[in-house]
């Protein structure tokens, strides 16, 4: 849990972060959006005191940050950056081994973790250890700047347009991977971006800044069926209000029991999705994939829609 | 891309303003570093040497002797107020104001030391600098050129800058401040040979450019199209700015010498071992790898989608080489230029051990004599020559890559 | 096949000086046709190769301390505490590298009078310059990200510098290293002049009396040892070098 209380930063007397308040529950994903000069990449970056405040407080699991030597508190938060800032002259491994030998681990334990998280990220020890950055593709490299943030087991992980710098294919790839893998680990995510689709592909809360301030922390739903002002509201973007309504949810939630013509749509489907087939199909419903021995299961045009205008 | 636009460089900003960070705020580091310089030379290292004639050891002598009482106080004041600016965070303009009064007030002192000091008609006695006059020049020096250095000045205003300061200098030589001084008494008792030996640096130093220019060009450009050779001659060029000057003198004498010696009619052509030649081949040699490196990586480095319009314009080879390319490169190969000729000057000094003339001649001589001012006479306007060359040709090269980029916007 | 071609040239040259300084004699007969009859023709007012070993040592200990000197320099002014120098040095070093050696060198004298002395003074001093500047441009031109991610993986201020900046910087600083140390070269030979006991002896030795065999062979030993220093320090640079040829940021 974070709790950041009335947090401001002035420079030269101007506030590029203005009393900023929010609370961030554990093992959740919450993303900071907002333009570029918005104040979110330096909101981010006081958590782990890149940037000291100028006043207000965070508190992290109910400790006040500035109670911890900054390099020490850093230590314990893993950190993303855009570009991945894989230490060149260093191999994978090493690059991972970061802050486990900062915290001064035994070696046999820091192999193992090394191990693991390569496992984790689908990358074979074997080849991929001794391998500099280089040599790796744009991918590999951002997979292991968060294996690295990830080392020492913090429970909170800082990410700063994390996936920024990948082609569109690679990003998608590596948004649902950061999600399952924040659903086994469990620890709770900080993002900044400026993409308001990755926002809401990802997280379990949006917070939405603008010349310093936040202008609303909501989960998704709320900040496209309730935006706080016009600037939020053209921030989720109008024009596709009702398809980021429907890609927030699966198809089970408004699935019905019965028959319906045509090839079965995959039951993890979300809704945006299901109404694109229909669309594109022509039909007016389309069973769900089932278990064997299932009772049939369809999703229907007019739920769809429905639930695209719900508020 | 990591950074928020508006973030200062700083990384760790103090949160709270204490008295300790306002003096810190108030008090340039550099400042008290200068003035840890100035103030004790100034009281406690002798300012310049008196010798009762040209041989003697000479005797030390400090400020509060060497100059009239007003004086010695004027320039006092000078140093503590020239000082103070340096050490409050006074504005560039006025740090820069400062820094050139005290250098002014220290010329002005020195030559002035050497009146005082000269009894009335002896013409034997020398003084000469010390070191104490040495420090506080090089401690004002520090302070205008930090002070250039934050100002940045633009390439016409630097060489304007250099201008006046070198008519400065003229003038204040002129009305004769430094006369009883004994480098200038060196000068005057040589100043045939010292003229002599200006013009054979020069033509040492900017002669072998041109040479190693018409070379060296048309050898880039080869090397650019021709990619085979490119490794090869640069390989080559490479070890033979390797070998240090006096050797490469040395291994150009010996062949040389043994072919003014035996090939009948070479040594009325000039080919001598010993003097000029050796020298200039050297120059030309060693100027070479700059030329060439430089032309091919300017080449190189032009825009391939902009040799490919002309091309797609219809222009030849020739036309590209002309109108594209070579314009493209000039600030690399001016770039070349400031190179050789700050090296060429630097170097053509060392010519004189091998009977080649120029500056050198007065520094080797000095050398033998142990007369420090006549290394300074040949010492000084060798740094000179290479300060303004480079201060001129980076101006140079600065306007150049500012046309280019301007072309490019439009 | 250019390489091996180069490579072979550097060993046949190399054993050739081996062989001059071992068995001096052997070379006499090709130097003597340089010289009149009745002139020496070998170099024997000091041993070939103790000069030579001096000379290296010179060059060796101006170097090191060059390289002490300028590298604390550099760091010191890229620290936020040494900010305030960091214009000034930047200038000093492009202003005293227009300075040519013989003049420091000549300078030097005066203060500290004949010998080794000057000659070490006027190495260190011209020697800094070369290695400042590229520690400065290394220190200064590291990726920004790598730096944030060095903040942010929690590592202090030491850390960073011994862990992350200065190998990031060390091929560039060997380079500076080399430069440096081939100036050093050059400089300690003019060192001769001033009674530094170095190769250039035996060239002034023969400029002096007018023996073209001394000058050349003079000429022929300081361009090998140049060479030598060049080659070693280069190979040392590749190595240091190897693990960053690419650039390290995922986008262009």
């Amino acid at each position: 849990m974070i709790e950041i209380d009335e947090i401001s930063k002035l420079y030269d007397g101007r506030a590029v972060v203005d009393r900023v308040s929010m609370q961030i529950p554990a093992s959740t994903i919450t993303a900071i959006v907002g333009t570029s000069g918005s104040g979110k990449t330096t909101l981010m970056r006081m958590v782990n005191r890149l940037i000291d405040q100028t006043s207000g407080q965070i508190k992290i699991n109910g400790q006040d940050i500035t109670g911890t030597q900054p390099h020490e508190l850093r230590r314990r938060i893993g950190y993303v950056i855009q570009g991945h800032g894989l230490f060149p002259h260093q191999t994978v491994y090493d690059n991972i081994a970061t802050v486990p030998r900062l915290l001064k681990w035994d070696r046999a334990k820091i192999e193992q973790k090394v191990r693991e998280l390569l496992a984790l990220f689908q990358l074979e020890f074997d080849s991929f250890a001794r391998r500099y950055p280089h040599e790796l593709s744009g991918g590999q490299q951002q997979r292991v700047g968060v294996a690295r943030a990830l080392a020492a087991e913090p429970d909170l992980l800082l990410m700063d347009e994390p996936f920024g710098a990948l082609d569109p294919i690679i990003r998608a790839k590596a948004q649902s991977d950061l999600r399952d893998i924040q659903r086994k680990l469990g620890m709770t995510i900080l993002l900044v971006t400026h993409d308001m689709d990755e926002a809401f592909r990802l997280s379990d809360r949006i917070a939405v800044m603008n010349a310093g301030k936040l202008l609303q922390y909501a989960e998704p739903r709320t900040l496209l069926t309730h935006p706080a002002d016009s600037f939020v509201a053209e921030m989720v973007g109008q024009a596709e209000r009702a398809f980021r309504l429907l890609s927030l949810n699966g198809i089970d939630a408004i699935a019905e029991d019965g028959q319906a013509a045509g090839a079965a749509l995959p039951a993890d489907l979300t809704q945006r999705e299901a109404l694109s087939d229909l669309l594109w199909s022509g039909r007016d419903a389309a069973p769900i994939a089932q278990p064997d021995g299932n009772a049939p299961r369809r999703v229907t045009l007019s739920r769809l829609l429905a639930a695209a205008a719900e508020r | 891309m990591i950074e928020e636009p508006d973030q200062p460089p700083a990384p760790f900003g103090k949160r709270k303003t204490g008295s300790a960070d306002l003096i810190k705020q108030k008090i340039d580091k550099l400042g008290v570093v200068i003035a840890l310089i100035a103030m004790p030379t100034l009281l406690f290292v002798p300012f310049v040497t008196f010798k009762a004639n040209r041989i003697v050891q000479g005797q030390p002598v400090w400020v509060f002797s060497a100059l009239p009482t007003w004086a010695a106080a004027c320039l006092m004041l000078v140093v503590i107020a020239v000082l103070v600016s340096a050490i409050l965070k006074a504005g560039v303009l006025v740090r820069m104001t400062a820094a050139c009064l005290g250098l002014v007030t220290v010329l002005i002192a020195i030559g002035l030391a050497a009146s005082f000091l000269t009894p009335e008609g002896n013409s034997f006695a020398r003084v000469s600098t010390a070191t104490g006059f040495w420090m506080l020049l090089f401690a004002f020096a520090m302070l205008l050129i930090d002070a250039l250095a934050r100002l940045r000045p633009r390439p016409l205003a630097r060489i304007l800058l250099l201008l006046a300061g070198l008519a400065l200098l003229g003038l204040l030589a002129r009305i004769g401040v430094w006369n009883e001084l004994s480098l200038l008494k060196e000068f005057s008792s040589r100043a045939d040979s010292f003229w002599r030996e200006g013009w054979r640096h020069l033509a040492l130093a900017v002669g072998s450019l041109v040479i190693a220019f018409a070379f060296g060009l048309p050898l880039g450009i080869l090397c650019y199209r021709v990619e085979r050779l490119r490794a090869a001659i640069l390989n080559v060029l490479n070890v033979i700015q390797t070998i240090p000057s006096i050797a490469l003198f040395g291994l150009l004498i010996a062949p040389l010498g043994w072919i003014a010696a035996n090939l009948p009619g070479a040594s009325e052509l000039g080919i001598r071992g010993i003097g000029a030649a050796p020298a200039f081949i050297a120059l030309v040699l060693y100027a070479l790898l700059p030329i060439v490196a430089n032309t091919v990586s300017g080449l190189v480095g032009v825009d391939a989608a902009v040799s490919n319009a002309a091309k797609g314009l219809g222009m030849t080879d020739g036309q590209i080489l002309r109108r594209i390319e070579l314009p493209l490169a000039m600030p690399a190969i001016l770039t070349a230029i400031r190179i050789v000729l700050v090296q060429n000057i630097g170097m053509a000094t060392i010519a004189a051990l091998i009977g080649g003339g120029g500056f050198g001649v007065f520094v080797f001589q000095g050398i033998g004599q142990t007369a420090t001012d006549l290394v300074l006479l040949g010492a000084l306007p060798t740094v000179a020559l290479a300060l303004c060359a480079a201060v001129i040709m980076d101006a140079l090269t600065e306007l150049a890559t500012r046309a280019r980029k301007e072309i490019a916007t439009a | 096949m250019q390489i091996a071609a180069g490579s072979l040239t550097r060993a046949l040259f190399g054993l050739g000086i081996l062989a001059f300084l071992v068995r001096p004699e052997w070379f006499e007969p090709a130097l003597r046709l340089l010289v009149d009859q009745n002139m020496p023709v070998i170099y024997l007012q000091g041993n070939l190769l103790s000069l030579l070993l001096q000379h290296l040592a010179l060059v060796l200990a101006a170097t090191t301390v060059a390289a002490i000197l300028a590298i604390s320099a550099a760091i010191f002014v890229t620290r936020p505490v040494g900010s305030d120098f960091l214009p000034l040095s930047r200038s000093i070093v492009s202003i005293g590298q227009t300075f040519p050696p013989v003049a420091v060198l000549a300078l030097c004298v005066p203060v500290l009078g004949f010998g080794n002395g000057p000659t070490l003074v006027a190495l260190i001093f011209y020697g800094l310059l070369p290695i400042f500047e590229n520690a400065l441009t290394a220190l200064r031109t590291i990726d920004p990200a790598v730096l944030e991610a060095a903040r942010g993986s929690g590592m202090s201020e030491p850390q960073r510098l011994m862990r992350v900046e200065l190998p990031l910087a060390m091929p560039l600083i060997i380079s500076g290293i080399r430069l440096s140390a081939v100036i050093s070269v050059a400089t300690a030979t003019i060192g001769s002049t001033v009674a530094a006991k170095t190769l250039g002896e035996v060239i002034v030795a023969g400029l002096q009396s007018y023996n073209y065999a001394f000058i050349l062979q003079g000429g022929v030993l300081v361009a090998a040892l140049a060479l030598l220093i060049h080659d070693s320090l280069t190979i040392l640079e590749r190595r240091f070098g190897l693990r960053r040829l690419a650039t390290t940021d995922g986008k262009p």
